[in-house]
């Protein structure tokens, strides 16, 4: 007879062994269910929302491009072709025309012309000579009312303003409004002889001067460089989900750390270029810990001066996984702890990860001027974990009470994500140089898009700032 | 630990299919059977496992052979993994009220014998859902009733509550099943 409901469970409960109808046995579609789980590789997804991000900041610079006032120096070569090719009055036909022939606009010899102005007020005066018509410029001109009572027949400064107003010191089209014309035309009509000469001398300076080149845009297109690139980033690791136990406080501080790289560049257009290469990359964080632990009096041993030291494997947990520790302590040979006292440990973890990362991103020029490019930047990073830099410091408390720490050494690396995935977006400047070189300097922003660590269920993801500054060779 | 089962854990950290496969197989009647007596039946069971294996492969990395053995481990996952099943699915009630103290069971081996461990499972099964899992941690998992008070959250005189009427209740049973 035995009077225990509780051993008589626990004793017909221990038969672990299949029943004869398998009622203890699971089906097979537990397993089928679990392997997808399990196979699945830790926190790859799909980051919409960044991709939204980086195809706004796209189409905004592709907006903002397009709606910018189209300058002269703005517009490209092909469309600067086009007008010049509207209007006869380039100054290179006009260069030509002044070197062939003596005529003045008005079809008439310049001496003749010349003569003709003689008086100071020639709009007084009738001269036959003077053609009535219309400036024969191709340039359409509105046609000028002529003043009530009065004849009026168009002298020489009339017509050259005419055509000037019309046309334009530079030879590109401008057609003015009639009621602009009409405004100016009684009162330029007033210009004397020598005002007109003046303006004459003006254009004929204008004609034989050497046109302006317009500064065009640096061609890209089809380029490819490669070059170094250095980045004083700033970074901050955050947590979320639940709190690992144990883990009391991680600072969400920015840290600085040295990144550096190779890039390559390839100008698919004028505008656009895929950016790729190798970048040694790091990611810092500090976290405290508090975990508890049990004291294990078996490694306990007696220290010369009244003192006791053991050595407590301590594992402890930090944003990048837990570290496995060793921490050795004294106290006082007159205290007893006895085996299984409950015991704390209390640690400072300064962690950094160096990781290989390999972005690949594009760069779009907003805005083109010369050899300057104001440029919108994105992509994606992916990084491999190649070296853990972790170091700590601890407290052991029992009761409260702290005890002195002689050693302290980390046995087991934290198990971090090895790959993980990141983003990053930019605006920055280039300017190339007058050589095969091209130099940039752009702020960027990047993230973490898989987490760089998962514990239960916190995972750890990095965010931070970088300036890129790189210089670049064209081959 | 056995080395073979070392070796197995060491390639399930390497993600291999087969090695995860062969663990499963090695100790699924014993996580099964844990599954059952939190759960209300087969079913229920199954979820649990399905919850509390997904949990040990994707922790595997943090099972340390030198602090407690491999089947200690599992175990206590399972159960965790069945807590949190019944905290996600069910509302546990804990009742404080102590009716009766009469918690004395008293058998004889000879009568009892017929009944085995599917029995036993079933009688489990049949306790409100407090006393299903005071009962399973004190008595089969050795939980003291601080520690259960402070996992289910809830007083240590309500663990004791529990734990007395899983007890008469099942007592019962037990004599229900026996006349019968």
């Amino acid at each position: 007879m035995k009077d225990n409901l509780e051993s008589f469970f626990r004793k017909h409960l221990s038969d672990e062994s299949p029943g004869e109808d398998n009622w203890n046995v699971p089906s097979d579609e537990v397993w089928k269910n679990v392997l997808p789980e399990i196979q699945k590789k830790k926190g790859i997804f799909i980051p919409w929302k960044y991709f939204y991000m980086l195809g706004s900041v796209i189409l905004a610079a592709f907006i903002i491009t397009l709606f910018m006032p189209a300058g002269r120096d703005n517009l490209p070569v092909s469309d600067k072709e086009t007008v010049v090719s509207k209007t006869e009055n380039t100054p290179q036909n006009r260069n030509k025309n002044a070197g062939n022939s003596s005529l003045t606009r008005s079809g008439i010899p310049e001496e003749k012309a010349q003569a003709d102005f003689n008086d100071e007020n020639v709009s007084s005066q009738k001269n036959p000579s003077f053609p009535a018509g219309p400036a024969k410029n191709k340039t359409s001109v509105a046609k000028v009312p002529e003043r009530p009572g009065s004849v009026h027949v168009k002298n020489q400064a009339e017509t050259y303003i005419e055509d000037f107003v019309a046309t334009g010191p530079a030879g590109f089209v401008r057609v003015e409004s009639a009621a602009t014309i009409a405004f100016l035309t009684p009162r330029l009509s007033r210009l004397t002889i020598r005002d007109t000469v003046e303006i004459q001398e003006d254009e004929r300076k204008i004609l034989t001067e050497e046109p302006e080149t317009p500064r065009e845009p640096v061609e890209l297109k089809g380029k490819f460089g490669a070059g170094l690139i250095f980045l004083p980033t700033l970074t901050s690791t955050y947590l979320t989900g639940e709190m690992v136990p144990g883990l009391i406080k991680t600072e969400n501080m920015f840290l600085y750390s040295t990144n550096y790289g190779l890039e390559l560049k390839y100008y698919i257009s004028n505008r656009f270029a895929l950016v790729t290469g190798v970048e040694s990359s790091e990611i810092k964080s500090r976290a405290k810990s508090m975990v508890d632990f049990a004291y294990d009096n078996s490694t306990e041993k007696p220290m010369p001066g009244g003192l006791k030291q053991n050595t407590s494997a301590v594992p402890m947990p930090t944003p990048f996984g837990e570290i496995e520790t060793e921490i050795t302590y004294q106290f006082s040979a007159s205290d007893t702890l006895p085996d299984g006292e409950p015991m704390q440990s209390e640690m400072e973890t300064r962690q950094s990860v160096i990781y290989f990362s390999i972005p690949l991103g594009v760069e779009f020029n907003m805005l083109r001027h010369y050899r300057f490019n104001w440029l919108a930047e994105g992509g994606l990073r992916y990084s491999r974990a190649i070296k853990d830099a972790t170091s700590f410091s601890s407290r052991i408390l029992h009761l409260g009470n702290e005890m002195e720490v002689v050693e302290q050494q980390m046995v087991g690396h934290p198990s971090y994500t090895v790959n993980y995935l990141g983003f990053y977006l930019g605006t920055g400047v280039n300017y190339k140089l007058s050589g095969p070189f091209q130099i940039g300097a752009s702020a960027r922003y990047f993230g973490s898009i898989t987490q760089i660590n998962l514990q239960e269920n916190m995972s750890t993801y990095v965010h931070g700032f970088n300036l890129k500054l790189g210089i670049i060779y064209f081959f | 630990m056995p080395a073979d089962e070392f070796k197995i854990i060491k390639k399930c950290l390497k993600n291999n299919a087969r090695a995860q496969r062969e663990l499963y197989g090695k100790y699924r009647v014993k996580w099964f059977m844990i599954c059952l007596r939190y759960g209300k039946n087969k079913s229920e069971a199954e979820d649990i496992l399905q919850e509390g294996l997904i949990s040990i492969f994707k922790n595997l990395r943090q099972y340390n052979p030198q602090k407690a053995e491999f089947p200690a481990w599992s175990n206590k996952i399972m159960v965790n993994a069945a807590l949190q099943h019944l905290r996600k699915w069910k509302k546990l009630e804990f009742t404080s009220t102590i009716d009766e103290f009469d918690y004395r069971f008293v058998y004889d081996e000879d009568v009892y014998e017929t009944l085995g461990a599917r029995e036993l499972t079933l009688l489990i099964q049949a306790l409100p859902d407090g006393y299903r899992v005071v009962f399973n941690m004190y008595v089969i998992e050795g939980f003291k009733h601080r520690e259960i008070a402070e996992i289910l959250e809830i007083s240590e005189s309500t663990s004791k509550t529990q734990l007395l009427k899983a007890k008469k209740m099942l007592r019962n049973q037990l004599e229900k099943v026996l006349n019968y």
